[in-house]
């Protein structure tokens, strides 16, 4: 007797297999509206809010921009003040960022002097490779980790999964990443301890602005190998981060999975388990897989403020900090703007995803 | 659709990026650390703050530190002597009534574009400082700029003005290649801080602008700073091909850094953290500040502060060998306003002693026993010789509630703790002042009416004797200068609402390979580094 074929079980409600009838292309891009409405809504808010702080802080621009000599100056602090449009009322301020904000202009950054635009296209490289690393490598493990706590649910694995999750979720990342830099950089010697390159080499030609894409296509093997031997440590940190939480969210989708009645159904035709296990339980566990791994990736652009600063890693995350610390308002708008986009991106292309695998998100 | 193939696509990419990150670290592992010994780069480890490495705008230490190397003025400190030396200028004049400095240009001087560096180059750099109206600029007020003749320039001022040569060691009057400033939009007219457009020319590699060993390669303010030597330098070869400073925050890192040969140079490492490095392949070496760290108390009517009895309590009241002990080896206690590397300082020895007893009794007599007062500080800030300021003001709480007043905290970022201060809102606030030149007339801003007096509340009305000495002492010639400046200083001892605590030590480690020191302004001076 031959054994019964995937899609000859695959007709429950539960397994994901196409559209509804009737729900075809107008579904779909009322959807893809839907989500880009609400993207640009949200977009327009965080931009009030970073304003909003901005007004709200109880220091000056040019007091932490200018010498003490200079702010006792009352035509040097105008001078200052007129450069970056500070001396306008707060609204025009915000109207004229909105009207730059329209055409790419992000205003003129107070602590470097450069369109913010422009510091932002030189620094974002650095943070999305690192982020970029990191989310695939705690996507890796924690899907794989999270199969195995669900398929030996209860048994050690299981457990010791659990505490992996536990330990990740946690420790803060900072702490992580100043024991990780103390451990693996001055005690072992393993691994590189600050930048992404050994000092002496030169960053190969920018075409991505990751170095270890733009190595290889210059063809520059030792500068690809230091830049990746920089980007273990902060990029496994990071991921650690994560990892207890898409851990935790594969073993749980995995056991709904599991527990639908089309499994059943296969097992009674006798399918093989690691069958069952991968055809429905991780199948029907990609949606929300794939929604927690955005949601990773926005959590890490986040947290890599703490892990640059450790690691002097020379992105977003510092250029963050140091704006935040020295009140640059048009870079603290400019770093929340566009990370708020890329993390509104990553968001709908993951809703955009996540729907190409489960069609009843569509209809939510 | 077929979702098969975005399913795989994703899993593939995910396990393909998390292998060859594992496989090439682990077949890196042992390559990386040691990555640096070519001894033709040197590598420099420095928490930045930096801004722009336009001279005539440079306010920020990392950028005075790049600056050395590709910007010269025309004169400078050489080692660790106090006395400004010929450096574009091969020398100098003073006028017999200290009114005006006459420096003659060194005539084999040109700017890495192989121009000579001439009189119109000077006049045009200081004037554009002047005009361009940003942090540095006030170093030009009161002061006028000549040039006679192509190799002579006058610096002048309407009143005896003996700092002048220590003004001109700082890297804001550096000078530039004038023509090829003009050609990029720049501008030393009155309207300079509207019109100048040159910023750009600055930031871009090798302008050819500066007459330094070494050209600007790149500038991130965010992470690294990159010079390379300048082949065409008229003082001969530069030590090294390249320097590449890089913004490591942490001392530990920097520490780890110097200590693996990564780093040549480690700037920010405290002298408690640098106690635990013994090797004979890096050097530990300690240098006094030309700051003081000190408590300013107001004299508003609404502090506990603004009686008198309670300032000189809190004076008496206060265990300096104790805060001396906390900010770390090499520190010394404070006997006044200027620091002991300068002239008109007071002795050590001279200091207030503590005495808790008369001080509790002070502030009994004074019917201020309990009183509260709020304390101000930086939280953040430690770039001060590593000096943790939570610590310091912690240790002063506990003093102050020994004689009687109870101490509030008021931790918080610079930005805020600078701004009530400036705005004359604390009460008791922990702070020093980075001087911009090593002559103490950069320290009369501490007079009454002056910049920082105002802060406290103590006006001009309040010490006239006070404001009187401190105009003499700016004025004084010769050696007059020392007794001025001590007069002036110990008046301030006796009036000013300050408590002086500490001179900090700065160290420097470095590989006993790299001849480097910190010049008396505590600052690295690139063009003076060489390889051993």
């Amino acid at each position: 007797m031959s054994a019964p074929s995937v899609d000859s079980v695959g007709v429950s409600a539960d397994t994901p297999t196409g559209p509804p009838a009737g729900n075809g292309g107008s579904g779909y891009a009322r959807f893809v509206l839907r989500r880009l409405v609400a993207s640009v809504i949200t977009l327009f808010g965080i931009t009030i809010v970073s304003f909003g702080i901005s007004v709200l802080v109880p220091v000056r621009a040019e007091t932490v921009n200018l010498s003490q000599q200079a702010l006792a100056n009352p035509e040097v602090v105008a001078a200052f003040r007129a450069k970056f449009g500070l001396d306008l009322p707060i609204w025009e301020q915000y109207l004229r960022y909105l009207g730059g904000l329209l055409h790419g202009d992000l205003g003129l950054s107070q602590q470097t002097g450069n369109p913010v635009s422009t510091d932002l296209a030189n620094y974002a490289p650095a943070t999305l490779e690192l982020v970029v690393y990191a989310t695939l490598m705690s996507l890796v493990a924690g899907v794989v980790f999270g199969i195995i706590a669900a398929a030996m649910r209860n048994r050690w694995p299981d457990h010791l999964a659990r505490i992996v999750s536990l330990v990740g979720v946690s420790l803060p990342t900072y702490w992580l990443a100043l024991v990780g830099s103390t451990l693996f950089f001055r005690q072992l010697g393993w691994l590189p301890g600050s930048g992404r390159l050994d000092a002496t080499m030169m960053p190969p030609p920018r075409v991505t602005g990751f170095y270890t894409v733009d190595s290889l296509l210059a063809g520059q093997f030792d500068v690809f190998q230091s830049a990746v031997a920089h980007l273990v440590l902060p990029a496994s940190i990071l991921a650690i981060s994560t990892l207890g939480m898409i851990l935790r969210f594969t073993r749980s989708s995995v056991l709904d999975g599991l527990g639908t009645d089309a499994v059943k159904a296969a097992k009674v035709k006798g399918l093989p388990t690691h069958r069952v296990l991968m055809r429905y339980g991780v199948r029907m566990a990609s949606s929300p897989i794939i929604t927690v791994a955005a949601l990773s990736f926005g959590f890490l652009l986040a947290a890599t403020v703490y892990v640059e600063q450790i690691f002097s890693w020379g992105g977003m995350g510092q250029y963050a900090y140091r704006a935040s610390t020295n009140l640059d308002l048009s870079a603290i708008t400019g770093i929340s703007v566009v990370v708020a986009v890329i993390f509104l991106l990553v968001n709908f292309l993951a809703d955009l995803l996540a729907s190409a695998f489960d069609p009843r998100i569509r209809l939510q | 659709m077929n979702t098969k193939h975005p399913r795989r696509a994703v899993a593939a990419l995910a396990v393909a990026a998390s292998g060859l990150l594992l496989v090439t670290a682990c077949s890196s592992g042992d390559a990386a650390p040691a990555a640096s010994s070519n001894p033709e780069v040197l590598v420099i480890d420095q928490s930045f703050t930096a801004q722009s490495i336009d001279p005539a705008t440079i306010f920020q230490v990392t950028d005075a530190i790049v600056a050395t190397g590709i910007y010269q003025t025309l004169v400078s400190y050489q080692g660790d002597d106090p006395t400004p030396q010929p450096l574009l200028a091969s020398a100098y004049d003073v006028s017999e009534d200290g009114r005006s400095v006459t420096f003659t240009l060194d005539e084999s001087a040109t700017f890495a574009n192989g121009k000579p560096v001439t009189g119109d180059d000077v006049v045009f750099s200081l004037e554009r400082l002047r005009n361009l109206k940003s942090s540095p600029s006030y170093l030009m007020d009161g002061l006028t700029v000549t040039a006679p003749d192509e190799h002579t320039v006058v610096v002048a001022s309407e009143n005896p003005a003996s700092y002048i040569p220590s003004l001109l060691t700082s890297t804001a009057t550096s000078i530039v290649e004038a023509d090829a400033v003009r050609a990029a939009g720049g501008s030393d007219a009155d309207d300079a801080a509207e019109t100048d457009g040159a910023a750009a020319l600055f930031t871009s590699a090798e302008n050819g602008v500066g007459s330094g060993p070494y050209q600007l390669e790149s500038y991130d303010t965010n992470s690294q700073i990159t010079l390379v030597s300048n082949p065409e330098w008229w003082g001969g070869d530069a030590a090294y091909e390249r320097i590449v400073i890089r913004n490591v925050k942490n001392p530990q890192q920097q520490k780890s850094n110097v200590e693996s040969g990564e780093s040549q140079i480690a700037l920010d490492i405290p002298g408690r953290v640098a106690e635990g490095i013994s090797t004979e392949a890096l050097d530990v070496n300690a240098y006094p500040s030309p700051e003081v760290l000190y408590l300013a108390m107001t004299m508003d009517a609404s502090s506990p502060t603004s009686d008198p009895a309670v300032r000189d309590a809190i004076r008496l009241g206060l265990d300096y060998d104790a805060l001396v002990q906390l900010a770390g080896p090499g520190t010394l206690r404070a006997a006044g306003i200027i620091p002991s590397n300068l002239i008109g300082s007071i002795p050590a020895d001279d200091a207030i002693q503590t005495d808790v007893e008369a001080a509790k009794q002070m502030i009994e007599d004074a019917g201020a026993t309990g009183s509260k007062i709020t304390f101000d500080y930086a939280n953040d800030y430690t770039r001060l010789a590593g000096i943790d300021y939570n610590i310091i003001a912690q240790a002063v709480q506990t003093q102050l509630a020994a004689i009687g007043l109870t101490v509030e905290l008021n931790p918080t970022p610079t930005s805020t703790s600078l701004q009530r201060y400036i705005d004359g809102e604390t009460q008791l606030a922990l702070w020093s002042w980075p001087p911009d030149y090593g002559d103490p007339d950069n320290l009369l801003v501490f007079g009454p009416g002056a910049l920082i007096g105002e802060r406290v509340q103590w006006t001009a009305d309040d010490a006239p004797d006070v404001v009187a000495l401190g105009d003499t002492a700016r004025t004084a010639l010769g050696d007059d200068r020392e007794p001025a400046y001590l007069a002036w200083n110990e008046a301030l001892v006796e009036q000013a609402p300050y408590a002086y605590l500490l001179e900090p030590t700065f160290t420097l480690v470095s590989s006993s390979a790299v001849g480097a020191k910190l010049d008396p302004m505590a600052n690295l001076n690139l063009s003076q580094i060489a390889a051993n």
